[in-house]
């Protein structure tokens, strides 16, 4: 509610209108001023109204988008004077030689453009009667055409264009029909290059017409509009060709018009991304963000532009991360398959700020390290099936080779070691799991978990390479670990050689009372009745702790393999089930179940249960 | 008092009749230029030279006018319209206007508040085109840093700042269309209020209540992080 009251009395509230006088400085008598100020510091009210004004004014400022420097004097005076018309503005009453002075300077283009277009007709004159068949297409245009005009009395070069006629109303900076007629005048020649160099035979022919038309535009800027009027679609490509390299920003908006109407916009992209001016470069982006092939086209111009371009490069950035973009996908692999040094950061920047998608594709795409931090922070961020496409893409990652950076990732820890381990364990070969042996002996328990589930994943397949590692000093206390990890009975063999080696026994013994059923239990049994390994398998059954390692145990001790250790109230039943060892069990693993053991039986294990006879016998 | 500008005039701006709006007698700049205490619309020495020039027909001193006031007008126009690509368009358009008029300018009000005004005319008929167009640019705010790509370590902080801008940007936007030139004309061009409402066309007054609801209407939405 805005109070309307006595102003600037200190006692009722000024308008709201009075403090924007006063914030802008409007209020120039110091008396009213200072009466304002009064009311001020009084009022929380009109206090925080300053304030808010204030607080906006600073905002905006400092979001000033106009900071990019000064703006080029002359090249932007030129542009002025190409649109504008110089003569008439500044010599309005001067007199009428003088206008006509300016007018043939404007045209003067034109006349070198004609001169251009009269030397390339000589020239084809000269190569079409040198051969045989006269070099021409049935179908060429007025110029290139015909012995009737190569056997005029005229001579070459001096053609007349044709007669202009001003057929529509004068264009823009046009001012009267003198100028209008030479203006039809160029736009003839220009037309008729443009229809020449669409049916040239050669590729020779058909440049020189290029050019020329090239020439007509530059040298009359104000033809740009009309280039593509009521021109075939080979018309169409040939002066989409003049149209190239232009710097003309008039000429933008028809070839953005045909880019999106045209079945293959790729000629109408490519003269978009060769020219040169902020505007067609803008226009660029602009058909980026559509769909389908005009889109696709436009970011792969883009792309091609982006090592040279810093504004190619923003626009490419921009689109990767407009979740509005109809093709963003392209950008974003653009981005991560280009080569260009600022790509890499402008990736780490999507991948740590922006979409999830945009991390999804950076690591599909790309194998750069300096996404790995990125990458992680995209972790923490994704959720549910974001999640689970950022893995899948980090798998195929690591499918590539590019391990190293989950390797770090692993063995730093933290929760990208976690997803490091299971990619890493998903990944067929060795060098992966030789990371996942190092990550399952050195990280964070959670990756060490994930290791261990992710080893107990791969089955038999991790085996061998299980079985190599034990020989190899570093691996080998992770390899002893991971045998146990699969819970195979195909990993018994390697554990069972792992626990002959005096460095990894007691470990061996712990991962042989990990694994289920009874084969485990009998190679601890049949170590355990004597010999330099009879206490670390003795403990090792005791830790197992299930019925069947205790009656091994029992069984040695009545068949006076030594004093067993005090068992206690551990043999009571289902004392250890489910307990113990058992429970170190990797996650996943269906433990057998104890078999049901009456109370007394453990002595008296029945005859399947009971371990080999030592010595073979 | 200062009379409102009706729609005809601001519409003789538009289409090269510029000097029309300052033909306003007392109500217009010609009543502030007899108040010696306001410098607002007393034009500068190097304009009045250049335009003395001018209108002896030395054609060089326009293109010292355009050297004086194309970073001025640009600067404006980015403003305006939030693309610097367009903007340079409409700068350029500006003084091509200006030029193409120039024998119309009575040098009843400064040389740069006839060409803010220019441009505002053509920033409107390039907006109503674009808005009738089914091609439309993408905002071009990557351009005013294409280069100044983030480090890795202040990704984020850069990120937010862009964000910031792009935000007010966007609420900015949202204002009526005179609220937003008001605004524009007073934090960034530091107009007086006479001086914005000549340029709008509009009363001393109503561009002091455009420029309120314009403040008021932002300062609701930064508040609630523009989302309304």
């Amino acid at each position: 509610m805005t109070n309307r009251g006595t102003r600037d009395s200190g006692g009722r509230c000024p308008a709201d209108a009075r403090w924007i006088d006063y914030v802008d400085g409007e209020v120039r008598e110091p008396v009213t001023r200072a009466a304002l100020r009064a009311h001020l510091s009084g009022c929380d009210r009109c206090r925080a109204i300053v304030t808010s004004f204030r607080e906006v004014d600073s905002t905006l400022r400092a979001a000033d988008p106009s900071g990019s420097g000064p703006i080029p004097a002359e090249s932007f005076l030129a542009a002025v004077k190409r649109r504008g018309s110089v003569a008439d503005a500044t010599l309005s009453n001067a007199p009428h030689r003088r206008r006509m002075a300016a007018r043939l300077a404007r045209y003067a283009g034109f006349a070198t453009a004609a001169a251009i277009l009269a030397a390339a007709a000589a020239l084809l004159l000269v190569s079409t009667r040198s051969s045989p068949s006269g070099g021409r297409s049935p179908d060429a245009g007025p110029l290139a055409s015909g012995p009737s005009r190569a056997e005029d009395t005229e001579p070459a070069g001096v053609t007349a264009p044709p007669e202009p006629t001003l057929d529509r109303p004068l264009p823009p900076g046009i001012p009267d029909a003198d100028e209008a007629k030479a203006y039809d005048l160029a736009l003839a020649s220009l037309r008729e290059s443009i229809r020449d160099a669409a049916a040239a035979g050669s590729a020779r022919v058909r440049r020189d017409r290029v050019d020329a038309a090239r020439a007509i535009l530059r040298g009359s800027p104000a033809l740009a509009p009309r280039l593509f009027e009521g021109l075939t679609p080979d018309e169409t490509l040939a002066a989409l060709d003049a149209a190239a390299g232009s710097r003309d920003p008039l000429l933008v908006p028809d070839v953005v018009r045909l880019a999106e109407s045209m079945a293959d916009p790729a000629a109408a992209i490519e003269t978009l991304a060769s020219m040169r001016s902020r505007r067609a470069l803008s226009a660029l982006a602009g058909l980026a963000l559509r769909p389908g092939a005009a889109g696709r086209a436009a970011i792969g111009a883009l792309a091609r532009s982006a090592p040279r371009d810093p504004a190619a490069s923003a626009h490419l950035f921009r689109i990767a991360r407009d979740p509005s973009a109809r093709e963003r996908a392209a950008a974003l692999e653009a981005v991560a398959a280009s080569s260009d040094p600022a790509a890499g950061r402008l990736l780490a920047a999507l991948v740590a700020d922006g979409p999830l998608d945009a991390a999804v594709v950076a690591a599909a795409a790309s194998r750069r390290d300096s996404i790995v931090p990125a990458l992680e922070d995209s972790f923490v961020r994704a959720r549910g099936a974001e999640r689970e496409r950022l893995l899948a893409a980090l798998e195929a990652l690591a499918g590539q080779g590019s391990l190293a950076f989950l390797e770090r990732h692993a063995a730093r820890g933290g929760p990208f070691a976690v997803e490091a381990a299971r990619i890493l364990a998903r990944i067929d070969g060795d060098a992966s799991l030789a990371l996942v042996l190092r990550i399952r002996t050195q990280s964070s328990p959670e990756a060490r978990e994930a290791c261990r589930a992710a080893i107990a994943a791969r089955g038999t397949g991790a085996i061998p390479f299980l079985e190599k590692a034990l020989d190899s000093d570093p691996l080998a206390a992770g390899a002893v670990e991971a045998l146990a990890d699969t819970g195979l009975d195909e990993a018994l063999p390697a554990l069972s050689r792992a626990l002959g080696r005096p460095d990894l026994a007691p470990r061996a013994a712990d991962a042989i009372a990990r694994m289920p059923g009874e084969a485990a239990v009998a190679i601890l049994a049949s170590r355990a009745a004597d010999g330099p390994l009879s206490s670390i398998c003795r403990r090792a059954l005791e830790g197992r702790g299930d019925a069947s390692a205790l009656g091994a145990l029992a069984l040695i001790r009545s068949a006076g393999g030594g004093p067993a250790a005090p068992l206690g109230n551990r043999l009571e039943p289902g004392a250890r089930t489910g307990r113990g060892a058992l429970d170190r069990r990797p996650h996943g693993f269906t433990a057998p179940r104890p078999p049901v053991v009456k109370p007394g039986a453990e002595r008296r294990p029945a005859a399947a249960d009971r371990p080999p006879p030592r010595g073979g016998g | 008092m200062i009379l409102k500008t009706d729609g005809r005039q601001k519409k003789n701006v538009a289409s090269g009749g510029a000097a029309l709006a300052f033909r306003r007698g007392a109500c217009g700049p010609q009543a502030l230029l007899r108040n010696p205490s306001s410098d607002a619309v007393v034009e500068s020495s190097a304009d009045r030279r250049l335009l003395d020039r001018l209108r002896a027909g030395d054609a060089r001193a326009f293109d010292d006018l355009v050297r004086l006031h194309a970073d001025a007008v640009y600067r404006f126009a980015v403003r305006l319209t939030g693309r610097p690509d367009e903007a340079e368009d409409v700068a350029q358009e500006t003084f091509a206007r200006a030029l193409r008029h120039a024998s119309e300018f009575r040098r009843e009000a400064r040389f740069r508040t006839w060409l803010f005004r220019i441009a505002i005319n053509i920033q409107r008929d390039t907006a109503r085109r674009r808005a009738a167009s089914p091609f439309a640019a993408p905002s071009d705010e990557a351009f005013l840093e294409p280069l100044a790509l983030p480090a890795e370590s202040d990704v984020s902080r850069r990120a937010e700042a862009r964000e910031h801008a792009a935000l007010v940007r966007t609420l900015v936007d949202r204002l009526p269309e005179m609220q937003r030139e008001a605004l524009i004309l007073r934090v960034f061009e530091e107009l007086p209020h006479a001086e914005i409402a000549e340029i709008l066309g509009i009363s001393v007054g109503a561009a002091k209540m455009n420029l309120l609801h314009a403040r008021k209407k932002l300062s609701a939405w930064l508040g609630e992080g523009g989302d309304r």
